[in-house]
């Protein structure tokens, strides 16, 4: 008969009701009322011991495959444990010795049965929602899925059991890289926790570092194609077994090893290490033959430092206090270290960047960006960005960290005095390792533009600004050679976010979205608050600068994960965009304004540049219209940057009410007017003011000026040149408009 | 791509319906009983009508490729009549009837005979239809050509001014394959053990010895799996079968990972002697049931069997002694279980069982749900 796992402590009994545990109880209620199980024996546990309960089962699982590739059989016998403490998971032990060893299973020991790795969850988690019956249900779901190969937990590799170590090792990213270095020396930090239970967290050391070893030993295996399942050793004899199954000779290359690690001048005592841990490299390749694709690590941990392990197995010896190679001793027997106990370490990885996409689901697109601005905002967005491997990152800032700014930054205190770019940089690095890089340029971006220094950022594909400045998404757009531009800032109540992205083809440029987000912010009812706590300053809000501002680094961060996300649609998308996202402080409800932006002209007046888009237009066709057959008018409001020598139009404003419309003529009233433009230039934070008339002719006439008009245009001069500003007049006619614009001459 | 083939049996209390689903899509249906009142939520026996209805209306069709009916006794037609397309008359015709592309049946069943007062049964309804599609010489597969189907149908092609062979393509002796379907491109043959020309002979031809049986064979990436379909076949028949498929060296054919076994699970499909606790097979019988495969399963399309006193003296089947015997067989050969249809996976409430083929060997799917989310996905008790 085949061999079977027997439990010498449980006498075997035939009478169920001698069980006592409640779940036991239960366990026998299931199985009489599920027809795929049978129970054939029970046993409680030794007398005065803690031990718990056991029932021997049979299974039937009608959905295994009879020729599933791990051998798992239609009728499998099993011991279910059921432990005294009902906080502790019950144990299913497959009781053929021959139940093949597959993924999922916990090991207990060389000489004992693995069990059933039945759940993922804590066993918390699972002990909340226990059933029997489910239990019976889950323990033939995991033989059926085991047998179907359809159990993977993430990131499980297909080598390993299961084993309940208190130890962890963490590999660096680029592990199999740094280990072509034959000259690479590797550093062990160790955390240790309330449970004793510790990680080792092992990276590259500095070549010329005279620390302390670090008391590692690579072993690579001969590749495989398939990882197989095996036990993990316990003892030293036991992994040198193991190793030699797998071609490899572990006493050999162990002493070779630590012979190299001394020179003939020896080595201190103390600076062996206090423990060695044995790291098994097994490339696994695809097909037989082929090139190794990757490689699973097992690790092994020792507790004796390596040069003692040389000693024992005499090729090394202690003189006076120092390490010295063994020249003499003979190579005999080193049978006493056989027994030394080895622990399975749990091997982890540091992420390396396919990792941090994967854990985040980052979108397909990976380009080179280049942020210009690292404050509250854009410090923020770039620490999500570090976490989930999105974007090749180069940042802009000529600020450093002041004490006040850690309110609101990602800086620590630590950072204080410190460029803002080394250390959004720093604390970008402490997430990747290395695993992606970023660059900065401690510069005044706005000078760069200026002087058109742009080499820097000439590679990206796009340029974020997060500067909370006006200067230079207006000025980047008058710069053909930048590529596409987004533009990003939080409002200074913190209550609004606001994303302005050009297209890819640059044909909507930042600073006419710019135009028709205060025309929205005019015309909308939200608009009324929208910008409001601005201290006749612009959006400086999010901007750090202002120690006197007032915005929790909640509210930054809000609005910081919606425009991380964001910019990243928006990246996918070839098209421009203007979006502005407005909270209510009450009850964190967010609402989205989506405006499609609209093309915009430019018309060269002398040295200005006037711009007004589609939208302006629309606008001005449809007053006229609807006041037909009447002429009908009002003011233009816009703004004037003479840094760039522009003037940009955002709307005009219907006829105040005491206006005076003929079919012929139109005399502007005043009615409301003053108010009106008022309220456009509170709600646009002083950017937004009068700057011109508009009116309309008749249908089939032009919109040559009228006498009428020239003594209205030369009216318009005089008054503007009071504040130094030149007048705009525009003429509306069936389909077309006029603009006259210029200064009043008192020469003429 | 991984072949996946499907085969159904479906809770009809005393009587067949199965459907083989093959991994290309095509759909075999074999037997039709639909239970009388089986439409009322509270019995036991599938709606078979609506069921399978809809089952084609979530495959986007309106037809099975193939209905065979393995002989024309009514637990295994009930209902037919009106739930397919007959083409041989326009009342059958129409209103969401399913279609049959090909219709498979015994010769016996164009044979059959009926009082003036029995014409309307559905066994003459079917004849018809069958005679029907013979003589228009398209849509059906008739299994043997015994000499008095031969005389009823030489003169009607003559008629028809068409040559006396003309329909012999149509016809499928015992021991050949069924044309239509092949291993390299449907994973799928047909081999025919009966009915033979000799159990048509007789003038009043025995309906169960004249039925059809087949040995199914699938194939799944490489591998291959045999269903053994009989009909209400008795234990001579089937040591006929026997006996002639191991003289012509065919034993292969014989065996099998999934058996649907005769006759509700009569004891007559064993031996001659129902016994006290068993049935005794006869010899032949025997070796058929040790041909069982490891992990086969056996299926009884019948009603629950009882293992009480009562059903030891049950006269009509299934009846206990031959499952006991059937059990006995399957662990032999190392066989899993021994399902019933009217049991799975409850009497109260049986569901249609569901075997799924592929490389790695014949599963039972557990499809059905259990605890809330079964009192969810049925009608529950009135509440008072």
């Amino acid at each position: 008969m085949e061999g079977v796992w027997d439990f010498p402590l449980y006498q075997q009994e035939f009478d169920f009701s001698r069980l006592q545990l409640p779940r036991s109880k239960q366990l026998i209620a299931a199985i009489e009322s599920n027809r795929d199980f049978k129970l054939s024996a029970v046993a409680c546990g030794p007398v005065e011991s803690n031990c718990g309960e056991m029932l021997w089962v049979s299974v039937e699982s009608d959905e295994v495959p009879p020729n599933n590739r791990w051998g798992i059989l239609y009728r499998e016998q099993l011991a279910i444990y059921v432990p005294l403490d009902q906080n502790k998971l019950i144990e299913v032990y497959p009781l053929r010795k021959s139940f093949p060893l597959t993924p999922h299973q916990n090991q207990h020991g060389e000489a004992h049965p693995t069990s059933l790795c039945l759940y993922f969850e804590p066993t918390s988690s699972v002990s909340r929602t226990w059933t029997a019956p489910k239990f019976l249900h889950r323990i033939q779901w995991w033989l059926t899925k085991t047998a179907l190969d359809q159990l993977h937990a993430a990131d499980q590799p297909v080598e390993q059991l299961f084993y309940i170590t208190p130890y962890e090792l963490v590999l660096p990213w680029d592990y199999e890289e740094q280990i072509k270095d034959k000259s690479s020396n590797f550093t062990l930090a160790y955390s240790e926790r309330f449970d004793k239970k510790a990680t080792f967290l092992m990276e590259r050391a500095d070549k010329n570092s005279s620390a302390k070893l670090a008391g590692i030993f690579n072993i690579e295996t001969s590749p495989v194609v398939h990882g197989i399942i095996e036990k993990n050793p316990e003892t030293l004899g036991g992994l040198s077994a193991y190793l030699s199954r797998k071609g490899v000779d572990f006493w050999g290359l162990l002493k070779s090893y630590v012979e190299d690690l001394v020179p003939s001048r020896g080595v201190p005592l103390d600076h062996d290490s206090d423990y060695t841990i044995v790291i098994i490299r097994i490339p696994i390749c695809r097909e037989e033959g082929l090139t190794p694709d990757r490689f699973e690590h097992k690790a092994f941990m020792v507790l004796k430092g390596l040069l003692q392990l040389g000693v024992s197995l005499s090729v090394l010896c202690v003189h006076e206090k120092k390490f010295y190679k063994d020249g003499m001793a003979a190579k005999n027997d080193h049978a006493e270290i056989y027994a030394d106990q080895v622990g399975v370490m749990d091997v982890l990885y540091n992420n390396n960047i396919q990792a941090f996409r994967k854990y985040s689901n980052t979108p397909p697109n990976d380009p080179k960006m280049t942020l210009i601005g690292v404050g509250a905002l854009g410090s923020a967005m770039l620490n999500m960005w570090s976490r989930n491997g999105w974007g090749k990152w180069k940042v802009i800032d000529k600020d450093h960290i002041k004490p006040h700014n850690l309110s609101r930054h990602t800086a620590h205190a630590m950072h204080v005095g410190m460029s803002k770019t080394d250390a959004v940089c720093h604390l970008y690095r402490c997430v990747t390792a290395g695993a992606r890089e970023i660059e900065a340029l401690n510069a005044d971006a706005n000078e760069l533009l200026c002087s058109t220094s742009l080499e820097f950022m000439a590679d990206s594909e796009i340029i974020i600004d997060v500067s909370t400045t006006l200067e230079i998404p207006r000025k980047a757009s008058e710069l053909e050679k930048l590529p596409r531009l987004f533009s990003v800032f939080i409002t200074p109540n913190g209550n609004s976010a606001v994303l302005m992205a050009e297209d890819d083809a640059r044909a909507f440029r930042l600073r006419t979205i710019e135009a028709q987000y205060y025309r929205v912010v005019i015309n909308s009812e939200w608009g009324e608050k929208h910008l409001e706590g601005n201290h006749g300053s612009f959006w400086s809000g999010a901007s750090c600068r202002d120690i006197s501002s007032v915005l929790p680094y909640t509210d930054v961060l809000v609005h910081a994960s919606t425009l991380a996300d964001q910019i990243q649609q928006a990246s996918l998308s070839h098209d421009s965009l203007l979006r502005i996202w407005n909270r209510d402080p009450l009850t964190g409800a967010i609402s989205v304004n989506s405006i499609a932006p609209q093309k915009e002209f430019m018309v060269i007046a002398g040295d200005t540049k006037i711009y007004l888009d589609d939208g302006v237009r629309e606008q001005l066709f449809s007053l006229r219209h609807s006041a037909l057959p009447n002429e009908t008018g009002g003011v233009i409001l816009g703004y004037y940057d003479f840094n760039i020598n522009s003037l940009v139009i955002v709307c005009a404003l219907p006829a105040p009410e005491d206006s005076v419309s003929t079919p012929t003529s139109f005399d502007r009233g005043v009615e409301g007017l003053l108010e009106a433009v008022n309220e456009a230039s509170r709600r646009t934070a002083s950017i937004v003011g009068y700057v011109g008339e508009w009116h309309s002719h008749p249908p089939e006439h032009s919109t040559n000026q009228s006498k009428h008009d020239i003594e209205q245009m030369i009216y318009l001069c005089r008054n503007m040149a009071d504040e130094g500003l030149p007048a705009l007049q525009i003429i509306v006619g069936d389909n077309e408009l006029s603009l006259i614009y210029g200064a009043f001459n008192y020469q003429i | 791509m991984a072949d996946v083939h499907k085969v159904i049996f479906y809770p009809v209390s005393n009587g067949d319906t199965t459907q083989i689903i093959l991994t290309g899509g095509r759909r075999i249906l074999f037997d039709f009983h639909h239970c009388p009142g089986a439409e009322e939520k509270d019995k036991p026996e599938i709606d078979l009508k609506a069921h399978l209805r809809a089952d084609l209306k979530d495959a986007n069709k309106d037809y099975f490729d193939v209905v065979a009916f393995t002989h024309a006794d009514l637990d295994h037609i009930r209902g037919s009549t009106e739930f397919f397309e007959l083409r041989h008359a326009a009342k059958y015709q129409g209103s969401g009837r399913i279609k049959i592309n090909e219709l498979w049946v015994p010769a016996a069943m164009l044979l059959e005979v009926a009082e003036n007062d029995k014409q309307s049964e559905e066994f003459i309804i079917l004849r018809q239809e069958a005679r029907h599609r013979l003589l228009e010489g398209k849509g059906i597969r008739v299994f043997s050509r015994p000499q008095a189907l031969v005389d009823w149908l030489e003169p009607r092609l003559k008629e028809r001014g068409e040559s006396i062979s003309a329909r012999d393509h149509l016809f499928v002796d015992a021991g050949t394959l069924v044309p239509g379907f092949d291993l390299n491109n449907d994973k799928v043959e047909f081999f025919c053990h009966s009915p033979f020309i000799k159990h048509c002979e007789n003038v009043d031809i025995i309906r169960n010895d004249a039925s059809l049986v087949f040995n199914v064979r699938f194939r799944a990436n490489g591998e291959h799996f045999d269903y053994l379909e009989v009909g209400d076949a008795t234990w001579e028949t089937l040591e006929e079968i026997v006996d002639t498929t191991q003289k012509h060296g065919n034993e292969d054919r014989l065996s099998w990972n999934l058996y649907n076994i005769p006759h509700h699970c009569s004891y007559l499909a064993l031996g001659d002697e129902k016994g006290d606790s068993k049935t005794e097979p006869k010899p032949l019988i025997r070796d058929l049931l040790l041909m069982g495969k490891s992990d086969a399963y056996i299926v009884s399309c019948s009603k629950p069997i009882s293992n009480n006193v009562a059903a030891y003296e049950q006269i009509q089947p299934p009846h206990v002694q031959a499952k006991n015997t059937y059990v006995d067989y399957l662990n032999q050969v190392g066989g899993r279980k021994f399902l019933v249809t009217m049991e799975e996976p409850s009497e109260e409430k049986p569901a249609p069982i569901v075997f799924e083929i592929t490389w790695a060997g014949v599963i039972l799917k557990k499809l059905v749900a259990i605890g809330a989310p079964a009192i969810i996905s049925s009608v529950a008790p009135r509440a008072g």
